[in-house]
């Protein structure tokens, strides 16, 4: 009998700066892998570029897969792009990616932070599916 | 009027170093005083319950709140377009941390600043809005008097500060 699918979570972390990819067991306990743009390119204010975001979501998966994973549930935290809430230019790259490179991808979520104290901007759909 | 829109994670530092600004001559109000003297609340954030603010009625009102050298400050100034300067003050997260807990606020709000810290989220949507018009200051490890030094600085036409200089990604890493 087949065993059962090993499936992850990866978590994509899009900021001005750079592109973090994550990538935990399925509970998000433990984490497997961690790359950023920082870490895969060498020049500064590179780091952020939809290649650097590429290029750590590969090796990210190349990782996951060497530990039997064979799909990845996404949660995204990307403040920029066109629409409010969308996942940014790195993040979109980083999801492309990751399936490029052979993992299944699972339920994608936006859970970008929204900075608040008593106020905050209208419609924080945290944990909207995108 | 010019107007000077100060933006930033709360906690940062916004409300003190806008006081600092007011002794300096300028004409000086808050998002938030003038949401709550306007009314300007669409309803409740469904998950963390903080009230929404009326963005476009908020731009609406500015200018009958400010004359002159103006600043606007509060961490949904930089959605207002008409902002002539963009200041989006930065903090350590874990410096922002010990603010927050000192506010009470409770762990899962501190957490979510923090990570809105980390990600530059302040400084990405002012981006996306007012482009060159963005600076950014870190103030970790500053006085609040130096912090107001620099901005002066820059509206004195200091071309340093580029968004992006400040980096906590980091911080994200664990
Ligand atoms: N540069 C600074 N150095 C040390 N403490 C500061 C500085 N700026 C602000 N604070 C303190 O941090 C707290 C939050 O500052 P505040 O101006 O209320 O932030 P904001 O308006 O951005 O939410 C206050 O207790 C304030 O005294
Ligand atoms: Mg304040």
């Amino acid at each position: 009998m087949a065993e059962k699918e090993k499936w992850g979570i990866a978590n994509i972390y899009s900021s001005f700066n750079n592109t973090i990819i994550t990538i935990t067991d399925i509970t998000g306990a433990e984490t497997i892998t961690q790359w950023s743009g920082g870490k895969v390119v060498r020049a500064d204010r590179q780091e952020s570029s939809p290649f650097a975001a590429m290029e750590a979501a590969t090796r990210a998966a190349d990782d996951a897969k060497e530990e039997g994973i064979v799909g990845l549930h996404i949660k995204v935290r990307a403040p920029g792009g066109n629409g409010p809430r969308t996942p940014g230019p790195g993040a979109q790259a980083a999801i492309r990616a990751l399936a490029r490179a052979g993992m299944r991808i699972g339920k994608i979520e936006d859970v970008t932070p929204i900075p608040h104290d008593g106020t905050g901007r209208p419609g924080g759909k945290r944990g909207r599916r995108v | 009027m010019s107007l000077i829109c100060i933006t930033g994670t709360p906690g940062v530092g916004k409300t003190t170093i806008s006081g600092l600004l007011r002794e300096r001559g300028f004409s000086v109000v808050s998002v938030n005083e003038i949401a709550e003297r306007e009314g300007l609340f669409l309803g409740r954030d469904p998950l963390r319950g903080y009230l929404e603010v009326d963005i476009e009625g908020l731009c609406r009102s500015v200018e009958r709140y400010l004359t002159g050298k103006a600043v606007l400050e509060g961490h949904l100034s930089h959605f207002c377009r008409k902002c002539d300067a963009v200041i989006v003050l930065r903090l350590d997260p874990e410096v922002l941390r010990e603010r927050l807990l000192m506010r009470g606020y409770p762990e899962d709000k501190v957490q979510e600043n923090l990570e809105a810290e980390a990600l530059d989220v302040c400084t990405v949507e002012a981006h996306e809005i007012h482009g060159e018009r963005v600076r950014e200051v870190d103030t970790t490890g500053k006085t609040p008097e130096e912090v107001a030094d620099i901005i002066m600085d820059i509206l004195d036409g200091d071309e340093g500060y580029a968004p992006g200089d400040v980096d906590f990604s980091d911080w994200l890493m664990g």
